[in-house]
């Protein structure tokens, strides 16, 4: 074989290196070496250090190993050297103001506003959620985000003249230092505090914040292992024992359940689910059916049939619950509360809005029956 | 051997010859009729977007490839056997792939009933199953030619085997084509088409053991009789139980817990009726986009509540889409005189067959009036002016919807709105903040309304909603509630409250910010940039990377831009080009053609589509009439390579006598190299020059779309796929002989396979390319550049080669 002469050999060096520097660029463009991403978040509470700068998160029932480096399951809990860090503390990605009824929260203030707080990432992963957008997000990927301190979220909820600070969205127990610094500050300023959570949350964690909790909506999201474990990325157990929990420790607590066509709708689990609700949390714990509308990866999946819902909730009123409402059902006459001793109209709602709100001192207007809840 | 028996040996491998043939045409009937069918089961499957078709074809082009190319190494003498194999297993697995298209996501990923796929399980999905069917048909191509040399070893023209295979098998496509379009589509379904292709994939095999074994296959009674089995077993097929049992059997693995009431294919796309406890629900290509009697009534008050509140005065009002909840809310308002079009012109008619009380009190209202028809041509030809212009539930997510949201249509909408009058459009959103997978498509949308109307409003919800109109509009909770108090709507969920919260200034101020910050591409009809930005939303929503992936190509589109133009002078400049080598450059240039076809093929389907909407009934025509330019592309190239052939003949007469090539071009004066070449070239500069006319014809379209009778229109896309076709398929025949020239020491069935592969891998690159990143992010001006510096590239080193003699 001939040797290349000079020419040759410095146009493949160009050939190579313009390459090389092309390969680079691209490379750099597509992935980049290193995010830059300036915030540097808090240590995390809840958490145990192991050998080779190994860390457990101790938040929930996930206890997620974590190597140096890595993220938790729920994205918004990082490894950096042996020290845990939430990646979420001070960035709510979610600010807005709602109507309780959208939690929903039925016996708690009807008809109030307040305070909804959210940010990025979930321990769970529900193919059918409808705030995917935050809750599958990774913390980094909002780069929008503002940082806003306790104290601001404070100063909104006072502007905005709500009493009632909301910890939705995405599942709380996923943003917990930030949380438990706004409730305790909130507590002092004679504010109230509500959760939307999936009770996922370990024993530890949930008693120190539970005191500053005022009331609790918890998605019982099927009563098999099954849905939890292939729909929803979780498992039943630790939920039913958070139920229990709040419940002994004398938290308000109000259970959804959103009904999906064939994945969660059999009534014999209906039936269990209901059973199980009235013997660990008490018949006047509020039940909501909700509809299911196609979402998120359940896109080709049919909305829920009317009957479904409302078969369901003959079946939660045989197991003995007194408060079971559905939800979704705009107009629907079940969306509202009826007195379970004289079938009178208590709430007359129409999907989130209040209409009337019948109910005087925590009674019913007609029967005088005892009303569990919240009132004033 | 008497001469007698020499003569009968003749005729029967003459019989046996036109036997393959006639197979032949059958193989290329079913590979176009097996690729249309599953090509509309899986955009069912993967939501109907058209983008998806890219996908599929490419896959099904490189499956294909990979058939032909394997099929190589089938040891000689055997590849009769393997034929017969190969064409009765494709009869057996299409109808097979079809089922389990239906149940796709069930079988192989474990998804749940319901579970949309998403672009990575597409991909592989799309792979799993047309692998066995498109592998198959690609080895039927080399099986056919080899098949074809067996039977006829001592013919003079054996190196037209593989040429003559391909202009039967495109035959065979463009035949299948049409009859698809027009007699098999609007009548039968595809298990049905599948089982009848079965029982004709028998016969045919039936008929090739019979000429092998007997020679001879009919004296007379034989052909009469199959002819008559033919009929009796499609017949049985068509109307015997077995068709529908195995297609609702299909439905039921599809839409599982539910009962299908409902199943058709209209021009516009799949319709499907499910029924389950007394709640129906339509499904359009796969997506439920309708509930009755009870449907998503908080979205629909939502959206007709503030775009009616909107406007002072809705009188006149044009719907588009939304029958089922949102007509009878509008009508709530002083409205009088409602139009409504519908995408699917079929819809309207359908919800008058079906069991749909409420839709069909709302329909016959008097002051409804209903167009069958599409509303891109009802604004372009009609004059009446509208107060509000309303999309409802239409999202850019398909190129059908996304016609709807470009430029051009913003541009129609705004010469039909009435004094004050408003557009208001939605898309798909995040009620809580601009989240990176939908700001670029919301931006985008944002823009391109910009472009037209002066003021534009959006409010960000579970659906944004985009309120476009030429006076300042100021919407806020305290107009739309005094509008809804003036017209006494106040006794559902939208309250003033409810105003409040969804005009929330911690939500609604950042999120017009970000909107009026970010700077996405306006939607075009040429560069249907929102579909793209769809396409981010959707992968996101599956397979983040990917979305990250597609993020970093719209990034990176000028680098990816200079490195396939650095390419490009690479291959064409540079000494150590691996297409120097006539052997390297042939496949590259029957590969640059392959890319070059299918990007025509898609682009004409894709411009069809943003121009009419119903490439879903015509895609069969198009393709068909595209393979009637491929099929008559090849015969003007195997006339070439034919005279090539008796030229190389005698040449080799003359080389056999040991006077070499010099002595033939000194003895007859013709240099037949070069005629070769000179023909290679002719059909490149041609394809080039299809590159330009597709542009202007598209912007013609643009301006004149339904100002033309559709006759016409149609005949202008026609003619041009027909043309493109041609200049294209010309391509492979001549390069075939060429290959098989230069390569006929040898068996010249590998350069063929070669080329077949190369032209097939070329179609898959261009397949992907097109549909995921060219068309809808550069656009079709600068796609037909790159395209034709490619081309270009290809008619450069031909013609290079050419010059020095090397073809």
């Amino acid at each position: 074989m001939n040797k290349p002469g000079r020419r040759t050999f410095l146009k493949w060096c160009f050939y190579a290196g313009s390459g090389l520097v092309l390969t680079y660029v691209g490379l750099n463009r597509f992935f980049p070496l290193k995010d830059l991403w300036p915030y540097t978040g808090v240590e995390g509470s809840f958490y145990e250090k192991l050998e080779h700068n190994q860390v457990r998160c101790l938040l929930c029932s996930h206890n997620c190993l974590i190597s140096s480096g890595e993220q938790s399951l729920c994205r918004t809990r990082e490894n950096r050297n042996g020290i845990l860090y939430s990646n979420v503390y001070n960035r709510p990605a979610a600010l807005a103001v709602e109507p309780v009824e959208k939690e929903p929260l039925y016996h708690f203030l009807p008809g109030s506003n307040m305070l909804c707080i959210g940010t990025a990432g979930c321990n769970f992963s529900c193919k059918y959620c409808q705030n995917w957008q935050l809750s599958q997000q990774d913390p980094q990927a909002l780069d929008a985000v503002e940082e806003q301190n306790p104290n601001e979220i404070l100063e909104v909820a006072s502007k905005r003249k709500v009493s009632t600070l909301s910890f939705t969205y995405n599942e709380p127990t996923v943003l917990y230092e930030y949380m438990l610094e706004i409730a305790e500050q909130a507590r002092s300023e004679g504010l109230r505090i509500v959760m939307h959570t999936n009770g996922f949350i370990n024993p530890e964690p949930l008693a120190e914040i539970q005191p500053y909790l005022s009331a609790v909506t918890i998605d019982l999201k099927g009563f098999t292992e099954d849905f939890y474990r292939d729909v929803a990325g979780g498992s039943l157990q630790p939920v039913l024992r958070t139920l229990a929990t709040l419940r002994n420790q004398g938290t308000w607590i109000e259970v959804v359940n959103l009904m999906i066509p064939g994945l969660n709708d059999n009534t014999k689990d209906i039936e269990k689910m209901c059973l199980w609700i009235k013997q660990n949390l008490g018949a006047g714990t509020p039940l909501h059916f909700s509809r299911f509308f196609p979402s998120y990866k359940l896109a080709e999946l049919s909305a829920t049939p009317l009957e479904t819902l409302e078969a369901s909730r003959e079946v939660a009123l045989s197991a003995g619950l007194k408060y079971v409402t559905l939800g979704n059902v705009p107009g629907h006459r079940y969306n509202s509360t009826f007195c379970p001793s004289c079938n009178s109209l208590l709430v007359e709602r129409n999907h989130i809005a209040v209409k009337n709100n019948y109910i005087k001192e925590g009674k019913c207007p007609t029967c005088e029956e005892e009303i569990p809840g919240i009132w004033h | 051997m008497r001469r007698g028996d020499s003569r009968d040996l003749a005729l029967r491998k003459r019989r046996a010859e036109k036997t393959v043939l006639a197979v032949t045409l059958l193989v290329g009937a079913s590979g176009v009729l097996g690729q249309l069918l599953l090509l509309r089961e899986l955009l069912v499957a993967f939501f109907g977007n058209e983008l998806t078709m890219g996908i599929i074809l490419g896959n099904w082009l490189v499956l294909e490839a990979a058939g032909a190319y394997l099929a190589n190494r089938v040891p000689p003498g055997k590849s009769i056997f393997y034929y017969k194999t190969g064409l009765m297993l494709y009869g057996l697995l299409l109808p097979v792939t079809i089922f389990f298209a239906r149940s796709i996501s069930h079988t192989f990923f474990g998804l749940l009933p319901g579970e949309a796929l998403g672009l990575a399980h597409l991909f592989a999905t799309s792979i799993i199953l047309l692998a066995p069917v498109s592998f198959i048909h690609g080895s039927l191509f080399t099986l056919g030619c080899a098949a074809l040399k067996e039977l006829n070893r001592e013919a003079a023209d054996n190196n037209r085997a593989p040429g003559r295979i391909y202009l039967y098998e495109t035959l065979g496509s463009l035949v299948a084509g049409v009859l698809f379009s027009f007699l098999l589509a609007p009548v039968y379904h595809s298990i049905e088409i599948a089982l009848a292709l079965l029982v004709i994939h028998f016969l045919a095999l039936c008929f090739l053991i019979l000429t092998n074994s007997k020679g001879v296959i009919a004296r007379g009674k034989i052909p009469a009789a199959s002819l008559f089995l033919i009929l009796a077993v499609i017949a049985s097929v068509f109307f015997g139980p077995l068709k529908n049992s195995l297609h609702e059997l299909s439905l039921t693995f599809q839409w599982p817990g539910q009962d299908v009431i409902h199943y058709e294919n209209s021009p516009f796309g799949n319709i499907v009726v499910t029924s389950s406890k007394g709640e129906y629900t339509l499904y359009y290509d796969g997506r439920p986009t309708l509930t009755t009697p009870n449907p998503d009534l908080a979205q629909a008050a939502d959206l007709i509540s503030l775009s009616a509140g909107s406007h002072s005065q809705p009188k006149e009002v044009l719907l588009v889409g939304g029958a089922g909840t949102a007509i009878g809310l509008l009508l709530e308002h002083p409205v009088e005189k409602l139009t409504l079009i519908e995408l699917d012109p079929r819809l309207p008619s359908l919800f008058m067959e079906l069991p749909f009380d409420d839709i069909q009190r709302e329909l016959t209202n008097s002051r409804v009036e209903v167009v069958a028809g599409d509303a891109r041509r009802h604004l372009q030809t009609e004059e009446a002016l509208y107060d509000l212009i309303l999309l409802c539930f239409i999202h850019p997510d398909s190129l059908q919807e996304n016609r709807l949201f470009t430029r051009t249509f913003f541009n129609l909408a705004h010469s039909r709105l009435a004094p004050g009058g408003i557009l208001v459009f939605s898309a798909p959103g995040s009620a809580l903040m601009l989240t990176p997978e939908v700001e670029p498509l919301l931006s985008s949308l944002y823009s391109t309304a910009k472009e037209v109307f002066p003021y534009v409003e959006a409010l960000p919800g579970d659906n944004t909603l985009f309120f476009a109109s030429e006076k300042k509009l100021l919407l806020g909770p305290d107009l739309i509630y005094a509008r809804l108090l003036e017209r006494n709507l106040t006794e559902s969920f939208i309250t003033y409250s409810y105003l409040q919260n969804r005009f929330d200034p911690l939500i609604v101020d950042p999120f017009r910010a970000r909107l009026e910050e970010h700077n996405a591409l306006i939607n075009e009809d040429f560069r249907p940039a929102a579909f793209y930005y769809s396409l981010f939303h959707w992968g996101s929503l599956y397979s983040p990377s990917i979305f990250k992936i597609l993020n970093r190509l719209e990034q990176a589109t000028l680098i990816l831009t200079f490195i396939f133009l650095a390419g490009l002078v690479f291959l064409a400049q540079s000494k150590v080009s691996p297409l120097k080598k006539p052997k390297t450059l042939l496949p590259f240039a029957v590969f640059t053609s392959g890319a070059t076809g299918m990007a025509f093929d898609l682009l004409i389907l894709f411009l069809f589509q943003t121009f009419y909407g119903y490439v879903y009934q015509m895609m069969g025509l198009l393709v068909a009439l595209y393979m009637t330019g491929v099929a008559f592309g090849s015969y003007l190239g195997l006339k070439v390579s034919n005279q090539e052939e008796l030229r190389i003949i005698s040449f080799r007469k003359i080389k056999a006598a040991g006077t070499g090539k010099t002595l033939l071009k000194a003895k007859q004066g013709i240099d037949w190299s070069e005629k070769r070449g000179q023909s290679l070239l002719k059909v490149e500069l041609l394809t080039l020059l299809l590159h330009p006319a597709l542009f202007f014809l598209a912007l013609g379209f643009q301006a004149y779309a339904f100002k033309l009778p559709d006759y016409f229109s149609l005949l202008v896309f026609s003619s041009f796929a027909l043309i493109c076709g041609a200049a294209l398929g010309a391509h492979f025949p001549i390069a075939c002989a060429l290959a098989g020239k230069q390569d006929s020491g040898n068996d010249d069935m590998t350069p063929a396979g070669k080329l077949y592969a190369a032209d097939l891998l070329g179609g898959w690159a261009a397949g992907l390319a097109i549909s995921i990143y060219m068309f809808p992010l550069l656009g079709l001006g600068h796609t037909l550049v790159l395209l034709g510096l490619l081309k270009g590239c290809s008619l450069l080193l031909v013609r290079r080669a050419h010059l020095s003699g090397a073809l």
